[in-house]
């Protein structure tokens, strides 16, 4: 970190880096994302996750809940089972795939209904202050520092389980971060010069917000998303894993881990079923750590002052 | 007289996500001892640039021109080791940064960071150090030191927080002083008292000065000679009532006319004169002459790169204008 | 019990029938005892009321005052989250430093792909993998449990403890060192960019003088406050570890109180939850105040 720099010729930054022309924001924003290598590869594998679970059923002809007899307790690369089966010939790829949609469709739902509530709570407070603002904000900030898992499992105790019925868990307090980060930027852009000199010229309110403030919440409501989205995939397959959240028949990647960990220390016949817990975990973890890679790039990518040394 | 320093063909390059960008593209000068240089220009033109790496207080990703040499007291400083380095900053060559109100650590009183430099540089003991650190906020016009001493950054004001810089920076006497922008971010009033007790310290201790500045103001209180810099490049340079009397460069001009004066009678009055156009970003510098786009004078010639053109006088310009003309 | 729907009397009657009669003299007396009729607000107030003398009402589960049943696992939990959180620390600390030090060097790449690695981890299949390799595969640690049974002489007693902490502590410590890191590292290089590093560079100082008396001092600021506002988090995942392990700890309580449908026990974790997670705060606030001047002395002058 100190702050020296080497001589080097000129030539050689040359092959390495080519001088650059900017013309537009839309340019920049691709340009900062492409960089970012992570992000790139985060892209790509979460649309093949999506591509797997949405589109593969329809390439295997064996349900989820088809028991195959002859192969019980089966390691990978069994004949007709890539994944395994379990203690009850189900196979694992297929399952696996299901549980996707499912996971994949609670997370997603959360993250949407979460950042559009709180983008909307956040703007309006944001911007109208006042005495419901501070209060709200207090509120939030209390609720936000106590942490949000045993509170998620008490909602489950109100609500109950079931894929919609998380959602609501998920989503009845989960729109509160994104509002203070959406009310945080109101704040500073309300304070702004053009946002006062459009006041100053009588436009309305309403008008401001949707013009002037809403764009440029835009960014941070997006990376938010994607961080919510994370979150919510976590959540779900942990409420899952402890009996709490999607219920069997119905799969979801955390409840079949809930069924591997009966096994854990081997079965009745001596096997060590590995693969029930290693597959359905090791996807809820290459989605949520690509959806983090994605939003890391786009926070890089949309951030306007921030363009990196490399 | 000793030639403090000499730069010949100062190059700078960014290595960044989007490509390599040059903000600043072969920039010459040097330094007499007592002398004080000012570098003025706009903001993006690359004076900050110039400033920062005669000590290599640029970031990891700046890169240095092959032919590039700083020559300080005659010897090379570009290349040399980072401790080598370390025993000629604050000792030899010091520093005044522009923003008072952020250059200053918040966590230890500023006692404390004047005497980091003695104990640093002249292995003066603690009590030794804070002495002599006493001293100096004296010279530089502080009241009440001694309680002052003790007291940490957010308790001065930018006026006093911009003394306690100088105080640190001359604190080892050292030969070259750079001070960039030192009054751009005070009030007016005390920007006048800064540059008094500058002008004052410096004579005192003959330092040699280079003050970067957008002020044409400030150049004309402290100046002796005066470079004039556009889009990485110094496009005039010469004696300080050359420069003023007789600009050569039209954006010397046009910037000179920008200053607004207050006439009083009617008649005198006129209106403010603007050169039309924007500074250009490191990334898209123009072809040939880079002021070119925003000259009032451009002719076809100018869309070859202009050479720099000297005088007798040692009054520079880089414009075609002037080419072959006897000065 | 307030805030839940369904009559928490039938619920009650429900789960324990030998209990409960049908007798209405006796309903109605149960009633009057527990409140049940009265307004929203009086029964909050009386929920209160009782919470303030240390009354957290009976849990329906284990037909015990819930208040003793939560203070006779609080010292496992604390025991696994202090342990956790001291091995978060003694991790992440130096690496983040390092990693903002060594900006964009191979040691940071790697460092921010294992933090990436480390907060997409469920820390429930986290745990399992765990179990599978060290307990299982390889033998060396035990499964669950906080001790092992009949294990004899103080020293002995304390290896097996010991033995039986390694793994849940790891697993909970080792997720958020993650996070930590990420945070160290970006606090650490928001404050290398301030004027007044440059300024101490300026000054001739060496680096590691200038990075640890100038920036890490400023850097501590917002990351012990982090640190210590974190210490809530830990006991969340603990229900979680807990759960996998089977710690006999507070999270573990929870967890089962939610799932036999135990509303008063459930509450009354959840409230000390709150507690706890105000006590933390608290110190961080303090801790805060004490290490900034600015704040210590109030604003004076500029």
């Amino acid at each position: 970190m100190s702050k020296f720099f080497y001589r080097r010729k000129l030539d050689e930054i040359e092959d390495k880096a080519r001088p650059v022309h900017i013309n537009s924001y839309r340019q920049l924003v691709w340009a900062k994302f492409k960089s970012h290598k992570l992000a790139m590869f985060g892209a790509f594998v979460l649309v093949g996750v999506i591509l797997f679970t949405v589109f593969g059923p329809l390439f295997v002809d064996v349900g989820y809940e088809d028991m195959d007899f002859s192969y019980l307790f089966s390691p990978p690369l069994t004949e007709g089972h890539p994944f395994g089966t379990d203690e009850l010939g189900h196979d694992v790829l297929v399952r696996v795939m299901y549980g996707g949609r499912i996971s994949l469709f609670v997370g997603l739902a959360s993250a949407v209904i979460t950042t559009l509530i709180g983008t909307v709570v956040g703007l309006l407070s944001g911007f109208y202050g006042g005495l419901v603002d501070r209060l709200l904000m207090r509120f939030v900030d209390v609720m936000l520092s106590i942490p949000m898992f045993p509170i998620l499992i008490t909602l489950t105790l109100v609500f109950g389980s079931g894929i919609m019925n998380i959602i609501l868990v998920l989503t009845v307090f989960g729109w509160m971060g994104v509002s203070r980060l959406v009310r945080g930027l109101v704040l500073s852009i309300r304070e702004t010069e053009y946002v006062m000199s459009a006041r100053a010229m009588g436009v309305k309110n309403g008008r401001i917000i949707l013009r002037h403030v809403l764009p440029n919440v835009i960014p941070i409501v997006i990376v938010s998303a994607t961080l919510n989205m994370s979150y919510a995939i976590l959540a779900e397959s942990s409420l899952s894993y402890l009996g709490l959240g999607i219920q069997p028949p119905m799969p979801s990647w955390g409840n079949m881990l809930q069924r591997a960990m009966n096994y854990i220390l081997g079965t009745t016949t001596g096997v060590n079923p590995w693969w029930l817990t290693v597959f359905p975990g090791f996807f809820i973890f290459i989605t949520v750590l690509n959806v983090n890679f994605l939003g890391d790039g786009l926070r890089d990518a949309l951030d306007p002052k921030f363009v990196s040394e490399s | 007289m000793e030639r403090i320093l000499e730069v010949d063909n100062l190059k700078i390059s960014f290595k960044t996500q989007l490509g390599r960008i040059t903000p600043l593209d072969g920039v010459s000068f040097g330094l007499s001892k007592g002398e004080t240089l000012g570098i003025v220009g706009e903001s993006g033109c690359g004076k900050t640039i110039t400033a920062f790496s005669i000590m290599r207080l640029l970031p990891k990703n700046a890169f240095l021109g092959e032919d590039t040499k700083i020559a300080f007291r005659g010897k090379d400083i570009s290349t040399l080791g980072k401790e080598e380095l370390q025993k000629i900053r604050g000792k030899s060559i010091s520093m005044v940064f522009q923003e008072p109100m952020t250059s200053l650590n918040p966590l230890y009183t500023i006692g404390w960071q004047i005497s980091e430099v003695y104990r640093l540089h002249e292995g003066l003991s603690e009590e030794e150090a804070m002495t002599r650190s006493v001293e100096m906020l004296r010279l530089v016009g502080i009241p009440e030191p001694k309680k002052r001493v003790t007291e940490f950054p957010h308790q001065l004001s930018g006026g006093m927080r911009q003394r306690v810089m100088i105080a640190m920076a001359l604190a080892c006497s050292p030969e070259l002083l750079i001070a960039d922008e030192p009054t751009t971010a005070l009030d007016v009033t005390i920007q006048a008292q800064v540059l008094e007790l500058m002008n004052e310290l410096k004579d005192k201790f003959s330092t040699a000065t280079i003050i970067i500045t957008h002020d044409l103001g400030v150049i004309a209180e402290m100046c002796d000679r005066v470079l004039v810099m556009y889009a990485g490049q110094i496009v005039e340079s010469g004696d300080i009532f050359d420069i003023f009397d007789n600009p050569m460069h039209p954006y010397t001009k046009g910037l000179i006319n920008s200053i607004p004066k207050i006439e009083i009678s009617k008649k005198d009055q006129k209106k403010l004169s603007v050169i039309k156009g924007y500074v250009p970003h490191p990334s898209s510098f123009p072809d040939g002459c880079r002021f070119r786009p925003r000259c009032p004078m451009a002719f076809e010639k100018c869309l070859e790169k202009p050479p720099m053109i000297e005088s007798e006088s040692h009054h520079s310009v880089r414009c075609w204008l002037f080419e072959g003309d006897d000065m | 019990m307030n805030s839940m729907p369904g009559d928490p009397l039938l619920q009650m009657r429900m789960q324990n029938p030998r209990v409960m009669t049908n007798d209405p003299e006796r309903m109605r007396e149960l009633r009057e005892y527990y409140h049940l009729d009265d307004p929203l607000p009086v029964k909050y107030f009386t929920w209160l009321k009782s919470v303030m003398t240390g009354d957290l009402g009976y849990s329906s589960m284990y037909k015990t005052p819930a208040i003793d049943l939560i203070t006779s696992r609080l010292p496992n939990t604390l025991i696994l989250t202090i342990t956790a959180w001291l091995i978060g620390l003694v991790v992440a600390l130096p690496i983040g430093i390092l990693s903002a030090v060594k900006k964009y060097s191979a040691f940071d790449y790697t460092t921010t792909v294992f933090a990436f690695i480390g907060i997409s981890l469920p820390g429930f299949w986290f745990a399992l993998i765990a179990i599978i390799i060290f307990s299982v595969s390889l033998g060396w640690l035990p499964v669950s449990g906080m001790a092992t049974y009949g294990i004899t002489g103080s020293w002995n007693v304390f290896v097996d403890r010991l033995r039986h902490l390694v793994l849940p502590a790891f697993v909970l410590g080792l997720v958020q060192v993650a996070s930590w890191v990420r945070y160290i590292r970006t606090s650490l290089l928001e404050v290398l960019d301030q004027d007044y590093v440059r300024t101490a560079y300026a000054k001739g100082v060496p680096d590691r003088k200038v990075i640890i008396k100038h920036a890490l001092k400023n850097a501590m600021i917002p990351i012990i406050t982090i640190i210590a506002l974190d210490i809530p988090y830990f006991f969340g995942g603990a229900l979680i570890i807990e759960t996998v392990f089977s710690w006999p700890g507070m999270g573990r309580l929870m967890y089962n109180a939610v799932i036999s449908s135990d509303y008063n026990l459930a509450i009354s974790c959840l409230m000390f939850l709150a507690i706890i997670t105000l006590i933390s705060n608290l110190v961080a606030d303090f801790l805060y105040v004490m290490v900034d001047p600015r704040i210590r002395m109030g604003r004076k002058g500029a």
